[in-house]
């Protein structure tokens, strides 16, 4: 709202509310508290139907909002009491106070109305009927949330009638500014308006709460489409597999869809007075319900059509050739059979998503930017190291990884890759280009890295790097050399996304430039090494700037020193960090927190990148610590729980199960080829 | 009104399609402030922009 030319005003007049309020509640005991303590916009209300009336001022509608207030917030303790969310378990007398407070709020409502509506005005009949529906709405929907009637008879007419009865306090408002205003030909359009707003937030709630509802047992038309009866239960494995059963049927059903369509024509009806009355305010509340509507509404008609083309087109791979399967519950052939699930349903897991706030200037607060090359770079790595394991096996879904990589490439003129490749405000970096750069040379693409990475390669090396070996962290050309585009990004990347050389990212480039051309950018990687050398801390660590804990970052470092300076000294220094910090239960974790499968998959790969240079006799026994560690930690599927990994700014970090697994497959795969007797375990 | 994508899913298994993307989508209209809060569903409240 807080683009309403009344907004400010509208907050003085809520305070002035909030101050009668407290006011009253001087004369009740100080447990009978008035004020309620759920939030609502609701408490809004008159003001949002005020320009309807334009003869009633904002001191006149006090009462009214105080009334609002009052009997809104008695509603939602109303519904708490009923849902049993004030019971503490020991006694039914916790339902005392509230019980009380209900008594307390009706009484001071009706006494606000009571000064300025006279008791023989049509109203308080209205009031009555509103009321009346309420609670038969109220009392019909528990009947269906008891069991008492199956869901299949909550049609979609019975869901409406609910809804709209149960919107009875707004209708009570409606028909009292009617009233005040002296105003009858408002009332029936206003009824609509109102009614259609509420059918559209319950929908909206609907959806976004569908499986909290079904847990809970509560009857909505959403769930009703999905499911005849209310579920029994939903605990154990069977009760997973029900909800993972009916998210399928709610988007591939098309019923997200049905009932986000509802939203909108609802929105539409309850905007029908745009052409009489364009200032309502209501339509501030109503414009931002129909922009997350209409953004969710076709991410999930694009995701569901891709997913489906993806099913019909892409030929499902499973690891069983000449009816081989992966069997066994170790670790590699957990996180192979998680993988190839994942890879078969086209990596949504691992996807990461944002919203950016509007004032950045990108889109509409409600789009949402979708970034998956990064993540499947990683996966494509780890694949290839199991493949060289599985004799080429893996060579189907790395074919198409690496097509599928080279096809979301930036299309500014630097190229590169993005993380959100669908944000062209955001510019290509060098932990994308790094990781793509890997995965494509590792999957035998080294003419596409020719094609695609140079010149993004050739911007970072030449504009963006410093004179002690560092470079920046986004490839842009310096200024004279840039499209209009490059110019937001250089001025984003001042503003936005920030300036200078990462730890945890200048190793990840280094490391594709060896594997790409060693003796080419023998230069860039010697002095980049050196600069990693002198930024390392005293107890081994390196900054970590985009990746959450101290592991990303020792790994890629020590991977890199491995391949390019095992001799030097920082090798030492960050396998001591990780031989000091393995738990007792064999694994690792952040600081302040439990072992996690994340946090031990990469600090096994940074002891195992460590070992050609300083290993330690006891080395292998940690390993097989942290290993039994991850095997212990792998759940049903295969795959390891998610894990907060990579930093998208605004103090949220992104993390998957597919990511994790990739970095648990890497880890037993690397001490695995350190163990002469073992194999991966394939079914004959 | 059930519309379903008859054409592209009568022959598919539904186990072939992901979900985790789109409930991570919905996850995400949920973060943002919610608009309003209903009268219906006490759980609303954790989403009011007040």
């Amino acid at each position: 709202m807080s683009n309403c030319p009344e907004a400010f005003s509208i907050h003085a007049e809520l305070a002035a509310v909030q101050a009668i309020i407290a006011d009253l509640q001087r004369r009740w005991p100080d447990d009978i508290a008035l004020e309620p303590e759920r939030k609502s916009d609701y408490y809004r209300l008159p003001y949002l139907f005020r320009e309807a009336f334009p003869s009633l001022a904002g001191p006149e509608l006090r009462p009214l909002a105080v009334f609002c207030k009052l009997y809104a917030g008695s509603i939602l303790l109303h519904d708490q009491i009923i849902d049993g969310g004030l019971v503490d378990g020991a006694s039914r007398s916790s339902l005392t106070t509230p019980s009380l407070r209900l008594l307390a709020m009706h009484a001071e409502a009706y006494h606000q109305l009571h000064t300025q509506l006279p008791a023989g005005s049509a109203f308080w009949d209205r009031l009555r009927n509103y009321v009346a529906a309420y609670t038969d709405a109220c009392l019909t929907e528990k009947r269906f949330a008891r069991g008492d009637r199956p869901w299949r008879e909550y049609t979609e007419s019975e869901a409406l009638r609910i809804v709209i009865g149960k919107n009875g306090p707004a209708r009570i408002i409606a028909a009292a500014m009617v009233e005040l205003a002296r105003d009858e030909r408002m009332l029936e359009p206003l009824l609509d308006v109102t009614n259609a707003f509420n059918v559209a937030t319950q929908m909206w709630d609907d959806l976004q709460d569908w499986k909290e509802d079904l847990h809970q047992g509560t009857p909505t038309l959403l769930l009703a489409r999905l499911i005849p009866e209310r579920p029994a239960g939903l605990d154990g494995e069977a009760g997973r597999d029900l909800i993972k059963k009916l998210a399928r049927e709610l988007y591939y059903g098309g019923h997200a869809r049905h009932v986000l369509e509802l939203v909108l024509t609802a929105l539409d009806r309850a905007e029908q007075l745009k052409h009489s009355i364009p200032n309502l305010g209501l339509y501030a509340v109503t414009a931002t319900l129909r922009r997350k509507c209409e953004a969710l509404y076709a991410d999930i008609e694009r995701i569901v059509r891709a997913n489906v083309q993806r099913a019909r087109d892409q030929p499902r791979v499973a690891l069983v050739i000449g009816g081989a399967a992966v069997v066994g519950h170790d670790v590699v052939s957990g996180a192979l059979r998680y993988l190839e699930t994942q890879w078969n349903l086209g990596f949504g897991e691992a996807r990461d998503l944002i919203q950016y706030p509007e004032e950045l200037g990108f889109a509409a607060a409600e789009t949402c930017h979708f970034g998956d090359v990064f993540q499947r770079a990683l996966v494509t790595d780890a694949l290839c190291d199991a493949d060289a394991a599985l004799d080429g096996r893996l060579q189907p879904i790395i074919e198409r990884e690496a097509r599928y990589l080279v096809s979301q490439r930036a299309a500014s003129a630097t190229g590169g890759w993005c993380y959100y490749a669908d944000l062209p405000e955001l510019p290509p970096d060098a932990d994308d280009l790094a990781q793509v750069m890997q995965a494509l040379i590792r999957a035998g693409r080294r003419d596409e890295v020719a094609r695609h990475g140079e010149a993004p390669l050739a911007v970072l090396l030449r504009d963006n790097s410093h004179p002690d070996g560092s470079f920046e962290t986004w490839i842009v050309p310096a200024a004279g050399r840039r499209t209009p585009l490059e110019d937001r990004h250089a001025e984003l990347v001042e503003r936005v996304w920030g300036i200078g050389a990462d730890c945890d990212v200048i190793p990840n480039l280094l490391y594709a430039l060896h594997l790409y051309d060693a003796a080419r950018f023998a230069d860039p990687i010697r002095s980049g090494a050196r600069y990693l050398e002198a930024q390392q801390r005293a107890d081994g660590t390196w900054t970590s700037q985009w990746y959450a804990g101290p592991y990303y970052a020792i790994y890629v470092c020590l991977r890199m020193f491995d391949a390019v300076a095992p001799a030097s000294p920082a090798v030492a220094r960050a396998l001591r960090a990780l031989r000091d910090t393995q738990r007792s239960d064999g694994g690792w974790g952040l600081e302040g927190a439990s072992s996690d499968p994340l946090a031990t998959a990469l600090a096994l790969l940074g002891l195992a990148a460590g070992q050609r240079a300083c290993a330690d006799h006891a080395d292998p026994s940690r390993a097989a610590r942290g290993i039994e560690y991850l095997r212990r930690a792998m759940e049903g599927d295969g795959g390891w729980p998610s894990h907060a990994l990579i930093f998208k700014g605004f103090g949220a970090f992104h993390g998957s199960r597919t990511l994790t697994t990739a970095f648990a497959l890497k880890a037993a795969l690397a001490w695995q080829d350190r163990r002469a007797d073992a194999s991966i375990a394939v079914a004959s | 009104m059930n519309k379903k994508y008859e054409f592209e899913i009568e022959s598919l298994n539904l186990d072939q399609l992901d979900v985790e993307e789109l409930e991570h989508r919905l996850e995400m209209a949920v973060l943002s402030a919610a608009p309003f809060i209903c009268y219906s569903n006490s759980s609303c409240d954790t989403k009011t922009s007040g």
